[in-house]
C-alpha cells in the first residue's frame, strides 16, 4: 500500500521527466514548452520524442531514477534461500586425474573414503 | 589384475567411493624405469591413465628388443604425439619423478608386486599379489566400503 502511494506521487513527475502524453505546463517546462503543449493538445506524443532536458541515452537513465525512487526491497535479486549444489551423483569420477605431492598419480575423489595404492610393474 | 582393476575402477572409483594411486614398481632395471617413463610421458599429453591401461595390455612386448625403440612404437600405435613423447624418453625428462616415486615403495619394504595398500582414514592393510575382484571387495567391506549391484 505505501508503496502505490508513492507511486502515485512520484509517477507524474517521473512522467513529467520523460515523454509525457499530456503533461501540466508547469511540471514538463522544457526550453520549448509551446511546442510540446500544442503537440499534446493536437496528437498524443510519441513515447520516443524526448525533451531536451533528457539525455540521449534512453531508456535507461528513464528507468534508473524508477528503480531508486520506488525501493522495493534492500536485499539483492538472489534469492536469500538459493540452494547449495549437491554434488551430482552421475559424476564419472574417473575423469579427475591428479598428481599428489609425492608425485605420483591418481584416479579419482581426492575426498574418497578409501583409497587403494596399487604398487607394480609393467614387467 | 587387469580384469580386478577395471571392475574397481567401474564400481568404486568412478563412484567416487575410491580413489586409485598408482605406485611404480621399478623391479627390472632399465626397462622398469623405461616402461614408467612412457606412461610419465603419456601424461604429459593427458593420457597416463589410458597409455597405462595399454602398456599392462602389451606388456609382453616389454620384455622383447630395445626398450626403447618398443615405447616409441607403443606410443605411436596409441596416437600419442610421438615428437614430444619421444623427446620425454631421449631426454628422460620424468627420471626424476620416477625415482622418487619407487623410492617410496623401498621405505616400506615392498619389494614383490602388484601389492595393493587399502586404507581409510582409520586403519588399512595389504592385499599380495593379483587378486580377484571378490578379494578386493572383501577387503573393502572390512574398510566399511559396500555397493549395492
Amino acid at each position: 500500500m505505501k508503496r502505490l502511494s508513492i507511486f502515485g506521487l512520484i509517477l507524474p513527475m517521473i512522467l513529467a521527466a520523460c515523454s509525457a502524453p499530456a503533461p501540466p505546463a508547469d511540471i514538463v517546462i522544457t526550453e520549448a514548452p509551446v511546442e510540446v503543449a500544442a503537440a499534446a493538445t493536437e496528437t498524443p506524443l510519441p513515447p520516443t520524442v524526448p525533451p531536451t532536458a533528457v539525455p540521449t541515452d534512453p531508456p535507461t537513465p528513464t528507468h534508473t531514477p524508477t528503480v531508486t525512487i520506488i525501493p522495493v526491497t534492500d536485499t539483492p535479486d538472489i534469492p536469500t534461500n538459493t540452494p547449495v549444489p549437491t554434488p551430482d551423483p552421475n559424476f564419472d569420477w574417473t575423469t579427475v586425474s591428479t598428481r599428489l605431492d609425492d608425485q605420483r598419480m591418481a584416479l579419482g575423489n581426492p575426498d574418497a573414503p578409501v583409497t587403494i595404492i596399487d604398487y607394480s610393474d609393467f614387467l | 589384475m587387469l580384469g580386478a582393476e577395471q571392475q574397481l575402477v567401474e564400481r568404486y572409483v568412478a563412484s567416487g567411493l575410491v580413489q586409485n594411486v598408482f605406485s611404480p614398481v621399478l623391479n627390472h632395471g632399465e626397462r622398469s624405469i623405461v616402461a614408467h617413463m612412457a606412461n610419465e610421458c603419456a601424461g604429459d599429453q593427458d593420457d597416463f591413465w589410458g597409455f597405462r591401461e595399454y602398456l599392462f595390455e602389451e606388456h609382453s612386448r616389454l620384455w622383447r628388443g630395445s626398450i626403447h625403440n618398443t615405447v616409441k612404437e607403443l606410443a605411436s600405435e596409441y596416437g600419442l604425439d610421438t615428437v614430444d613423447f619421444n623427446n620425454c624418453i631421449d631426454t628422460e625428462r620424468h627420471m626424476e619423478t620416477l625415482l622418487a616415486q619407487d623410492r617410496i615403495r623401498l621405505e616400506q619394504n615392498i619389494t614383490f608386486q602388484p601389492v595393493f595398500q587399502l586404507s581409510n582414514a582409520e586403519v588399512g592393510g595389504f592385499l599380495i599379489g593379483s587378486q580377484p575382484i571378490q578379494a578386493f571387495e572383501e577387503a573393502l567391506a572390512e574398510l566399511g566400503l559396500t555397493i549395492s549391484q
